[in-house]
C-alpha cells in the first residue's frame, strides 16, 4: 500500500491511499512508529481510505494515545461518514479528533506547538 | 395440608437456614444433622419428602435413602452434594433419588426442586407409538412456554421418539436451558433426571455464556452421549449481553446468535431434516416444506409471538400450521411464508415491530442476479484488492454507499477474523465468501472451510465491553454487531467457523 508522508511546518502528515484493512495496518503501524520517533504533531489524512478493520482503528486509538503522551498530537482529516460512523459506533470519537481538512487540523496544533516553541526559547535564554 | 420436610445434614448453617426458609413457604419441616437420628425421627413419622446431604459421618446420605424408602416407599429423596459425579448420580436414581441439588445452591433453586418433586409432576411425557396422540408434548410446550425465555417447538411424529424433555437454571444474566429426547428403547430408568442434573451440575458457574455452555457440552459428552443414544440440545441465553449459544448433541460447537433489540423473546422453531437430529422424528415442516439442502434452523425473534402463544391468542398447532402452510421448496420461500404469516398476525393485534426470520445454512441454490461467491486464500495476500471486488458486486445489489459500507466492513472483520485465527495459518486454505440477496436482506455467509479461529480463543463479547478503549480486543465482532441486523457464527475444529450476517435493506431508490 502507497502512503504518502510529508512535513508542514512541524507536523508530519501520513496520506495513505486505499484501504487500511489487513496487512495495510501493518504498513501503517510502521509509518506511525516511525514518526513518533522524529515528531511529536502527526495527522493521517484519509481522504482515500474508504475501509478500517477494527485493527486499524484500534491502532490509530492507541498512536493516539501514544502521541497525546509525548504532549504532542495524531489528528485526523477528511474522514467519510461511513468511517467517522465506526469511531462512533466503537466509541473511540471521545479519543480521537476528527478535522474537515488539514488546514483547520494544523491550526489545531497552533497553540500547542506555540507554548512549545517558547518554552524551548525561555529555556534556552535562562540558559544564556 | 402441609406437606412434610425432612431435612438431614451435617452442616447446622445451611441446615438450620434451610429449615427458616422452608417453614417460611409454608412446609412443616423438621431437620437433624445426623441420619442415624433422623431414621429413628423417620420411623416414628411420616414425611413426603427428604432432603439429605450425600456425605455425612456414621451413615451416608444413600443409605439414608435405602433405608428410609424401605420405610416409606412413597417418600421423595433429594440429595444435596458438592462432590456429585455421574456415578453417584446414576446410583442414586437407582436406590430412588428424585433429584440432585449441587452445592453451593441458591435458595431459588431449592425451592423449585422441592416444588417440582411435590406436585408430583406427570411422569415424562411419552409418544404414542402410533403417532396419532401428542398430548404429553402439549404439556411441555405449555411449560416451556410460561416459563422459558427461548424454547423449541418440537412434534414427536412417530415411533422413535419416547421421553421428551427439557430443563432450565436461571443465570445472573439469562438463563441456561436444554431440551432433550431418550428413545424407547433405551432402558435407562430416569435417564431424564441424570441428564437434568449433569446440566444443572454444569451450568453451576458464574461465566459468559459461550464459556458456560463449553461447560455443559463437556460434561453432557463425557458423561452422556458417550453412554448413551439421547439427542440434546443446550442453550444459554444472555439478555444482557443481547446473545444466545447454543450447540447440540453436547458437541463443542457453540453457535453465537446476537440478538435483534432489547428484551426480544426468541422462539425457536426446529426444522431439522435428519441431519440435525436434534429430536428424532421432528415433523414440523420436513413434510410439507422441501427443505432438503442443510439447512438446520429456523430462527423466529419476535416479541408479540412469544406474547401470543402465552397468552393463548396462538396455539402451539397454529405456529405448526404456519409453518406447514409454506409449500413452495426452498429456504427463501420458507423464511418468506413465516414471514408473511407473522405479517397475517397484526390482524390480533399483538405483533410489534422486530419480527425476524433466519434460516441458517442456506444454500443458495438459485442465484439471484448479484448473488455473489468468492473463495479468499489463505494467507491473505493483497486483501484490499479484493475488498474492492467485493464492494463491486455488492454495488450490484445495494445502490446505498451508507449500507455497502457497512455490509462490507462487517464481511472484513468476519475474513479478517478467520485468517488471523487460523488453526494453522500459514497452511494453504481459504475463507468463502457469499454474498446475496434474500428478500429484503443481504445474507453475507464467510466461511474458513475448516480453518477457522479456534473456538478456545475466540474473541468474546465481554471484551467489547472492556473500557479500554485503545487495547480492546473483540472490537471486530462488536462492530458487527452494531452494523448488521443479525449475525450468528458456528464454529467446531472440524467444520470450521461460518459467520452468517443478515442486513436488511431500506433503500431509497432516488
Amino acid at each position: 500500500m502507497k502512503i504518502e508522508k510529508y512535513e508542514i511546518e512541524k507536523v508530519t502528515i501520513l496520506a495513505p491511499s486505499g484501504n487500511l484493512v489487513y496487512e495495510e495496518t501493518k504498513d501503517l503501524e510502521a509509518f506511525l512508529e516511525n514518526v513518533a520517533d522524529v515528531s511529536p504533531y502527526a495527522i493521517l489524512d484519509l481522504a482515500n481510505t474508504k475501509y478500517l478493520s477494527a485493527k486499524a482503528i484500534g491502532l490509530i486509538a492507541s498512536y493516539v494515545k501514544h502521541f497525546r503522551d509525548n504532549h504532542g498530537g495524531l489528528k485526523l482529516t477528511r474522514v467519510n461518514k461511513n468511517l467517522k460512523k465506526l469511531f462512533d459506533i466503537t466509541g473511540l470519537h471521545t479519543v480521537v479528533e476528527i478535522f474537515e481538512n488539514e488546514d483547520i487540523a494544523l491550526s489545531s496544533f497552533g497553540n500547542q506547538i506555540g507554548k512549545l516553541e517558547k518554552i524551548s526559547l525561555w529555556a534556552k535564554e535562562a540558559v544564556a | 395440608m402441609k406437606k412434610r420436610i425432612l431435612l438431614v445434614d451435617d452442616e447446622e448453617t445451611l441446615r438450620l437456614a434451610l429449615h427458616e426458609a422452608l417453614t417460611d413457604d409454608g412446609y412443616e419441616v423438621e431437620n437433624s444433622g445426623d441420619s442415624v437420628k433422623a431414621l429413628e425421627l423417620a420411623k416414628n413419622n411420616t414425611y413426603d419428602l427428604v432432603i439429605s446431604d450425600l456425605k455425612m459421618p456414621n451413615m451416608g446420605g444413600l443409605q439414608l435413602v435405602a433405608e428410609l424408602k424401605k420405610l416409606h416407599p412413597d417418600i421423595k429423596p433429594i440429595i444435596m452434594t458438592a462432590y456429585g459425579s455421574i456415578e453417584t448420580v446414576i446410583e442414586a436414581m437407582h436406590i430412588g433419588v428424585v433429584d440432585f441439588l449441587t452445592k453451593p445452591f441458591k435458595i431459588e433453586q431449592i425451592r423449585g426442586v422441592i416444588r417440582r418433586v411435590l406436585n408430583a409432576a406427570p411422569p415424562p411425557p411419552t409418544s404414542n407409538n402410533n403417532g396419532k396422540n401428542n398430548t404429553g408434548l402439549k404439556v411441555e410446550y405449555k411449560n416451556a412456554v410460561q416459563s422459558a425465555d427461548a424454547f423449541f417447538i418440537a412434534q414427536d411424529a412417530a415411533n422413535t421418539t419416547s421421553r421428551v424433555f427439557y430443563d432450565f437454571v436461571k443465570t445472573d444474566t439469562g438463563k441456561a436451558f436444554f431440551f432433550g429426547s431418550v428413545p424407547d428403547e433405551v432402558e435407562a430408568e430416569k435417564l431424564d433426571v441424570v441428564i437434568k442434573t449433569v446440566f444443572r451440575h454444569s451450568s453451576n458457574v458464574v461465566k459468559s455464556s459461550a464459556v458456560m455452555l463449553r461447560e455443559i457440552n463437556q460434561h453432557l459428552c463425557n458423561n452422556i452421549n458417550d453412554r448413551f443414544p439421547v439427542t440434546l440440545f443446550c442453550a444459554v441465553l444472555d439478555k444482557q449481553k443481547q446473545t444466545l449459544c447454543y450447540s447440540m448433541q453436547g458437541e463443542e460447537l457453540a453457535c453465537f446468535q446476537s440478538l435483534p433489540g432489547n428484551n426480544n423473546e426468541i422462539v425457536m422453531l426446529e426444522s431439522s431434516p435428519q441431519p440435525l437430529n436434534v429430536f428424532p422424528a421432528i415433523r414440523i415442516m420436513e413434510k410439507n416444506v422441501s427443505f432438503t439442502s442443510d439447512s438446520k434452523i429456523v430462527l423466529v425473534c419476535n416479541n408479540s409471538l412469544s406474547k401470543g402463544i402465552k397468552k393463548g391468542i396462538i396455539a402451539v398447532d397454529t405456529l405448526k400450521n404456519i409453518l406447514s402452510d409454506s409449500i413452495a421448496p426452498g429456504c427463501e420461500d420458507m423464511a418468506k411464508g413465516i414471514k408473511l404469516q407473522i405479517e397475517g398476525l397484526r390482524d390480533l393485534g399483538i405483533v410489534e415491530k422486530g419480527a425476524a426470520v433466519m434460516v441458517s445454512n442456506l444454500r443458495f441454490q438459485d442465484e439471484a442476479p448479484g448473488d455473489f461467491f468468492t473463495a479468499i486464500p489463505i494467507p491473505l495476500v493483497n486483501y484490499g484488492e479484493t475488498v474492492k471486488l467485493l464492494d463491486e458486486k455488492l454495488a450490484l445489489m445495494v445502490k446505498d454507499d451508507c449500507l455497502r459500507h457497512e455490509i462490507i466492513t462487517s464481511t472484513n472483520e468476519a475474513v479478517v477474523n478467520a485468517a488471523s485465527f487460523a488453526y494453522k495459518p500459514n497452511e494453504k486454505g481459504q475463507i468463502s465468501v457469499r454474498m446475496c440477496r434474500l428478500g429484503d436482506e443481504i445474507i453475507v455467509e464467510v466461511c474458513d472451510q475448516g480453518r477457522g479461529f479456534d473456538a478456545q480463543k475466540r474473541i468474546t463479547p465481554e471484551a467489547a465491553l472492556d473500557n479500554d478503549l485503545t487495547k480492546k480486543d473483540g472490537r471486530g465482532i462488536f462492530i458487527i454487531k452494531q452494523l448488521m441486523d443479525r449475525m450468528a457464527v458456528q464454529s467446531c475444529p472440524n467444520m470450521g467457523t461460518t459467520v452468517y450476517m443478515a442486513k436488511r435493506i431500506i433503500e431509497n431508490e432516488n
